[in-house]
């Protein structure tokens, strides 16, 4: 993949708004070369520690061989702050992957968090990720962190809550999370997660997407 | 992915909003501004790279953590950010790819400022805040 300036973004038409809709593309329609296919990866200027994340996503990159997209967050000195993958997935990939990283010593959902691995699930059915979400007009995903847990929601589009998007969200009242991730005795939220920034990236293959069958075709 | 474009037509994110709530009294709505008006990220000057052969290639990198107050009170949310392609050593099909790509991505979008988060508050979230780092 070949992450491109902002400039070249807007030149080449990757990134763009439209009555506040903000579109982000990869390249479709050159032959890539050099470090690949030209994307972009979008990562904000503040950090977080604790909040309520809410995404109205219409669109989200399609199913397809290679791709890797993910909405994130991440801190600095990875993995001594942590990294929380709201919403990812690879190739054909049919529901969601949610996946917290850390250093040592976190332990939830039964799985050690630390490093690459990660502990995490892949739950929401064909609607939460990929052609599915799309087919569907996607939908709201809404994460809350907080210093007890970790929860990731995900609302189609016709069965989001009241509110949900507007100035005062209330996930008390949004029933069981999608992925529910506990602090505790297995893992001090705070002292695994803070200071992460918000991403969008699409990349293509990388060390989970272009695993085996894939390499080969890794440019 | 290099020869067939076409199969990546579908490879694009349409962002209805995105907005952070957090308990320090303001409700961050990352949106643009104006439509047509997003200011995209400058490119951040390549620096010394810590390359971890072991990170996935997603997370590999070093975003630019510059928060800026712009003349309106919005927050500009700038994004800057290198990436680093790891060594494909441990796969087996194709002779170990080591490459290193560093590219800076961005766009600007801004923070509006809102209202406390109820359920929060309600809470009462020890050391709950957000971070201007």
């Amino acid at each position: 993949v070949n992450y491109v300036d902002g400039s070249t973004a807007q030149q080449e038409g990757l990134t763009s708004v439209n009555n506040g809709v903000v579109t982000i593309r990869s390249d479709s329609t050159n032959i890539a070369s050099g470090r690949g296919r030209n994307s972009v990866r979008l990562t904000s200027h503040k950090q977080y520690t604790h909040g309520l994340v809410v995404l109205d996503l219409e669109h989200m990159p399609g199913s397809a061989c290679g791709v890797w997209p993910a909405f994130w967050m991440t801190g600095p000195s990875w993995p001594n702050n942590g990294e929380i993958d709201i919403l990812e997935g690879v190739n054909y990939q049919s529901t969601n992957a949610m996946t917290l990283h850390s250093n040592s010593g976190c332990t939830m959902v039964n799985k050690n968090c630390q490093g690459n691995q990660g502990c995490g699930m892949q739950q929401g059915g064909p609607a939460s990720f990929g052609d599915g979400f799309n087919a569907a007009n996607g939908g709201v995903y809404a994460m809350e962190w907080t210093s007890t847990a970790i929860n990731i929601w995900f609302f189609g589009r016709n069965n989001i809550p009241a509110g949900a998007t507007g100035a005062n969200p209330d996930p008390s009242t949004w029933g069981s999370a999608l992925a529910s991730f506990q602090g505790g005795s297995g893992c001090n939220i705070d002292d695994h997660f803070k200071n992460n920034n918000l991403v969008f990236d699409t990349t293509f293959c990388g060390d989970w997407a272009g695993t085996s069958v894939f390499i080969s075709i890794y440019i | 992915v290099k020869n067939n474009p076409s199969a990546f037509e579908s490879a694009y994110w349409t962002i209805n909003s995105l907005k952070v709530y957090t308990s320090s009294g303001s409700t961050q709505n990352l949106s643009p501004t104006t439509p047509g008006n997003v200011g995209l990220g400058s490119s951040t000057p390549d620096g010394p790279i810590t390359e971890n052969p072991t990170r996935k290639e997603k997370r590999a990198a070093v975003p630019a953590a510059v928060v800026a107050e712009t003349s309106d009170g919005n927050l500009s949310v700038e994004a800057g950010k290198r990436e680093i392609d790891i060594p494909f050593s441990s796969v087996v099909e194709q002779p170990a790819v080591t490459k290193r790509s560093i590219a800076d991505a961005g766009e600007e979008m801004y923070v509006k400022k809102g209202k406390v988060m109820r359920h929060l508050r309600r809470h009462q979230m020890g050391g709950f805040g957000h971070h201007h780092s």
